[in-house]
């Protein structure tokens, strides 16, 4: 039966797929066809990968990969398959939970929207690319599924194109990810081509070899540049794809501006999921990061600069979504630390806490807007605790789970990558415990200003539909709770440690209140508490007590305010690279070289020639019949004359 | 009985489609002629099912009627592709035969074709061989004239009759040489004498030329490729587009099937001597090919003669299979077949449907396309794009990588033959973007804005949207799926070397 359940695990990335057609051609009209075929695709999936989890949770020794092949030609094959093992399972699980609450969700939020049925089949088709890639085997088969998560983000990030700012914003991100894409192909392609040989009768690039073929290219000297250093570039062009997917330092400008797609799309894909799939690949790559410490470093202080760079501008942003979204770059800094740390699993346990709590944080936020008759900034907000208390109330479980309060779901995995931190890393310890007190603040100042005082706006705010509150009451329960498993509070300690793990494996840790409290009472783990104390004290007694930091800091040290405020002008500074060097440049060397060099004489030359030349040969065809019998007997004669001599001489 | 037991069971598509011509026949003279295309794709369809069945996975070769025909793996992958062609295009030609005042013949005649066609892939014999390429010639000769008030219809079926007549008379010739050297008609006796011959140093080379010359001819005649192509744009641009379609599909495909077979079984000794030729033939149908596809595209011209020059420059990709003469090139190019048909009868039937509802075969006309029937245009460009080997989906691109890796892993001739394919590619991609653009960017043409109002057109045809999806579909299938079909031809391949090297064992 077990047997069964793991090899039918495809289903769970197939259903998706054809409700997505189906609704594409069929029930593109019909509003609750195509709602129950994708929540009812979805929840497909989460049966099925809730069995999945606990077959694998049941023996994590047992895993499953079955390879089909795509495309041989010759000694290049390319295949696509699935890889059942405990990361997989957890990300399954992760993928389906986060899509079906956000999808019964879309059916409250989008309500009223024309194109209802169209967005449910983009959030089918999405599942399906997100699962696609969770089930990957290989490199070359997440690049394909790489890619097409990218085109649903772009679709749906889109989705009211008719507003400019959300057609530009699509753009952006697909742009941006172009960049990181590009790294990506260019990263695997040297992995494939220096490990060539490796590869001859095993699955191309698969991720359970990738630890042999670079020892066997090391070993063997096959890789282009001396062994180490060419390993490190690999993995450093590698990095670039989950840099931009991730948001990460310097490619992160792509996701405050996804905001602009409709809030469930934020929930689930630039929060979520599809944000996570760059520190998923680094999970999967992680040979190769292990076998590159270089790499490996830049990993870690790329994470630790984006979780603090995001989280200095989340303080000072009011659109309720950008800020959430500066959080989401400054958590998923975090992970990729963690991984660059060497803690291999409190990344991982940080991405699943941080998908629940995000996710559900994200539905309020919608909650709210919708509330609210659309109305983004949180300066027009206030009170709204007494108008939406189921909201409001699942709101601050978000905010206390991602600020790290004492037996959350974020309270443990931070502690997790806090505490990697100082065992490794202490400048990246402290970066991460400002992080710590920062995120405590800005939640903060997000909820108070939102739910708490006086209402500032001018609407009539009121509580949403059970179809948007029931997610978030069900999505509240793992944000409060799902750390349990990886803290020592619970018989045999670590179970997540245990469960998902790179390298050493522990079947059991140390657990009991007194563990608990030992861990506690260490500087590295007092400091994120402490954190979070001063972070939340802070908020209150800004936000609530009229204790004017946030006022002072804007008149008195407004260099530092706006910095955060404009976002470090990354954007600026993108644009004036842009503008002033890239384009004054690449116009000269436009017509310079492109104008007249390749276009007029490679590109409209050969064009030129290719019409003329086919132009010409068109009048060969004269129409006459005689003719073309005469070039037959013609050829045959010219072809027998030449052979003969040929031969004869 | 035993003989007659294999009889059936290896010629059963064929006698099925035989039925179906005795049928069609019988209902073309009663009043039930709108069922003809019915019967005869039950019929068909009933024969692919019968090969699935029981001849796809053939491991020996039977030779039948004393060894005329032969059912080995070539075969039956391409009667089996013949016979899946050949219903969609039954299905697309359903609507169009309304037109005719004569519709029930059509089907006749182009069921006859196909059972010459089914017959020449397996032919085993000179005799069956030279039959079965006549019924095919004569069949698609009546077809091209088949609207008989339209002028250019009868001038396309003079010309095929003239250049055939042509083509025919040099094979035969070739043929006739071939005979009077070993004095035998069946493939493995002509085989085994041949073998003989050289390995006694009585095999004249001169004469071996001049026979691959003329039978070479022949062979590039009916594939349609340069410089025995003339013919075709213009047989192409007049003949019905169903037609059309049936020449640039079922003919080429069993056309390659028998260059295979006639090539590679009796002349696979002396290659050094044949692959100059083929070699020359697919380098002159990739440029001329492409580069007057290019000048139609640029003139916009008519759709039928970019699609005949373009399918002339396909059949110079699929040559380079043959040309380089190894396992590998050969397979890729059978692979390369099996998909270029699938994705070409989907282009030619789409340019059927828009014919029926706009009237028109000019290039210009179909601007606009996509904002009145967007199915329609999704469909076509999605073929288009497969042709020019963009990967949208990758089918098409599937196929080429392959066939040009292959190419250029055979020394230095085929990194001679991939870069040209590769260079030619390019102008492809231009002309066959060139309609999708028109199509989906431009303002729609008056045809387009009056396709529902026209009086004159044949309106839509639901068995003809069947067979466009049916073969979009197929093409979305070989994308997730290409391998089980890479292994068939890769089978195929080697029926045709292993039955080589058993011969040169049996008779050396």
């Amino acid at each position: 039966m077990a047997d069964k359940i793991l090899q039918a695990s495809w289903l769970i990335a197939l259903v998706p797929l054809v409700s997505s057609l189906l609704i594409m051609f069929f029930a593109h009209r019909c509003k609750i066809t195509s709602a129950f075929l994708s929540i009812g695709a979805v929840f497909y999936g989460l049966i099925h990968s809730l069995l999945i989890l606990y077959i694998s949770y049941l023996n994590p020794e047992r895993t499953l990969e079955i390879n089909f092949p795509w495309i041989s030609a010759g000694a290049f094959k390319l295949f696509v398959g699935y890889l059942i093992d405990p990361l997989c399972a957890m990300m399954l699980v992760v993928v389906c939970v986060v899509s079906f609450f956000v999808q019964v969700y879309t059916h409250g939020y989008m309500k009223e929207d024309p194109n209802y049925s169209k967005f449910y089949a983009y959030l089918s088709l999405f599942t399906f690319s997100m699962l696609g890639l969770v089930f990957s085997t290989n490199l070359f088969q997440s690049y394909i599924f790489w890619e097409l998560v990218g085109v649903c983000s772009y679709l749906l990030i889109g989705f009211w194109w008719y507003k400019p700012s959300a057609a530009n914003a699509c753009t952006k991100a697909f742009v941006v990810n172009r960049i990181g894409d590009a790294g990506l192909l260019i990263g695997l392609l040297m992995l494939y081509s220096s490990t060539q040989n490796f590869w001859l009768n095993k699955t191309t690039l698969a991720f359970g070899q990738l630890k042999n073929a670079i020892d066997f290219a090391i070993g063997s000297h096959l890789l282009p540049v001396v062994g180490i250093v060419s390993v490190t570039t690999i993995a450093l062009f590698v990095l670039m794809g989950p840099m931009a997917k991730s948001a990460q330092f310097p490619l992160h400008v792509w996701l405050p501006d996804a905001m602009e797609g409709p809030t469930p799309i934020s929930a689930l894909i630039h929060a979520a999921t599809m944000v996570a799939a760059g520190v998923y690949l680094i999970a999967r790559c992680y040979p190769l990061y292990i076998a590159a410490p270089v790499a490996m470093a830049t990993v870690a202080w790329i994470g630790g600069i984006t979780a603090i760079f995001a989280a200095t501008i989340a303080l000072s942003q009011f659109d309720i979504k950008r800020t959430l979204a500066y959080s989401t770059c400054s958590q998923l800094g975090y992970m990729v630390m963690a991984l660059g740390l060497g803690a291999y699993s409190a990344g991982l346990f940080h991405l699943m806490t941080h998908a629940f709590f995000k996710a559900m944080l994200f539905l309020c936020s919608g909650s709210v807007i919708v509330g609210c008759h659309h109305e983004q900034d949180i300066r027009q907000m206030g009170g709204l605790r007494k108008h939406m208390p189921i909201t409001s109330l699942t709101c601050l479980v978000g905010v206390l789970a991602i600020s790290g309060f004492p037996l959350m779901s974020g309270f443990w995995s931070k502690d997790m990558i806090l505490a990697s931190a100082w065992e490794h890393n202490k400048p990246l310890f402290i970066i991460g415990s400002v992080t710590a007190l920062l995120t405590a603040f800005y939640m903060f100042r997000l909820y108070f200003m939102t739910f708490e005082g006086e209402y500032r706006g001018h609407a009539h705010p009121h509580e949403t539909t059970p179809s948007i509150t029931i997610p978030l009451i069900c999505l509240a329960v793992p944000s409060i709770f799902i750390g349990l498993i990886g803290s020592p509070l619970i018989p045999g300690g670590d179970k997540f440690s245990s469960f998902i793990h790179f390298g050493e494996y522990h079947a059991h840790h140390e657990w009991g209140i007194n563990v608990f409290v030992k861990e506690l009472l260490t500087t590295q783990g007092l400091i994120p508490l402490f954190a979070f104390i001063v972070g939340t004290i802070f908020a209150w007694m800004v936000y609530r007590k009229g204790f004017a930091l946030n006022t002072f800091v804007k008149k008195n040290l407004s260099f530092i305010y706006n910095l955060s405020f404009n976002k470090w002008y990354v954007d600026e500074v993108y644009f004036w690279v842009l503008n002033r060097i890239i384009l004054p440049c690449y116009r000269v060397l436009w017509s310079v070289i492109d104008k007249t060099i390749v276009d007029g004489v490679f590109v409209n030359g050969s064009a030129r020639v290719a019409a003329i030349v086919g132009g010409g040969l068109r009048f060969i065809e004269t129409g006459r019949g005689q003719l073309y019998a005469l070039v037959i007997f013609g050829s045959v004669l010219f072809a027998v004359l030449f052979l003969i001599t040929r031969i004869a001489r | 009985m035993l003989w007659f037991k294999d009889l059936i069971s290896i010629l059963y598509p064929e006698l099925l489609v035989l039925s179906a011509i005795v049928i069609a026949v019988f209902l073309s003279t009663s009043k039930y002629k709108d069922i003809i295309w019915i019967t005869s794709t039950l019929l068909m369809f009933t024969g692919c099912v019968h090969i699935i069945k029981n001849q796809l996975n053939i491991t020996e070769p039977v030779q039948i009627l004393s060894g005329m025909f032969i059912a080995d793996n070539l075969s039956v992958v391409f009667r089996l592709l013949i016979l899946t062609t050949a219903i969609l295009l039954i299905l697309g030609s359903v609507k169009y035969t309304n037109g005719f005042i004569h519709k029930s013949e059509f089907m006749i005649i182009l069921l006859s074709a196909v059972l010459g066609s089914l017959f020449l892939v397996g032919a085993n014999d000179l005799i069956t061989l030279f039959i079965a390429l006549e019924t095919l010639g004569l069949s698609s000769i009546l077809l091209a004239g088949y609207s008989k008030y339209d002028l250019r219809s009868n001038e396309a079926s003079i010309k095929y009759l003239l250049n055939s007549a042509s083509a025919s008379a040099i094979f035969l010739f070739g043929l006739s040489i071939l005979y009077g050297i070993t004095g035998a008609t069946q493939f493995q006796e002509i085989k085994y004498k041949l073998l003989q011959l050289s390995g006694d140093g009585n095999l004249n080379s001169s004469i071996i030329v001049v026979l691959l010359i003329l039978i070479v001819a022949g062979l590039g005649f009916k594939l349609a490729s340069a410089p025995f192509h003339m013919w075709s744009p213009d047989v192409y641009d007049g003949a019905p587009t169903p037609a059309t379609a049936f020449l640039s599909v079922i003919s080429k495909a069993s056309g390659f099937a028998i260059s295979l077979r006639l090539i590679i079984t009796l002349f696979d000794f002396t290659s050094n001597l044949w692959q100059p030729m083929i070699i020359t033939i697919s380098v002159l149908s990739m440029i001329i090919g492409n580069f007057v596809a290019l000048g139609e595209a640029i003139n916009k011209s008519s759709i039928k003669r970019l699609m005949a020059y373009s399918s002339i420059a396909q059949i110079g990709y699929i040559l380079i299979g043959l040309a380089l003469f190894r396992t590998e090139t050969i397979t890729s190019s059978i692979f390369y077949l099996i998909i270029y048909s699938i994705m070409n009868l989907g282009a030619f039937l789409c340019i059927i449907a828009f014919g029926n509802e706009a009237n028109s075969d000019s290039i210009s006309d179909y601007s606009g396309l996509s904002q009145k029937r967007p199915l329609l245009a999704f469909a076509f460009s999605v073929c288009l794009f497969n042709l020019a080997g963009l990967p949208i989906p990758p089918a098409g691109f599937i196929a080429k990588f392959i066939l040009f890796k292959s190419s250029f892993d055979c020394g230095f001739a085929g990194i001679v033959l991939g870069s040209i394919a590769l260079i030619t590619t390019i102008l492809s991609i231009y002309y066959y973007s060139l309609i999708v653009k028109l199509m989906i960017v431009d303002k729609p043409s008056n045809a387009v804005l009056n396709m529902d109002s026209n009086k004159e057109s044949l309106g839509k045809s639901n068995e003809l949207n069947s067979a466009i999806l049916i073969s979009v579909i197929a093409i979305f299938i070989i994308t997730a799926y290409s391998n089980p079909l890479l292994k068939i031809a890769g089978k195929t391949t080697s029926s045709i070397s292993t039955k080589n090297q058993l011969i040169s064992k049996g008779f050396n």
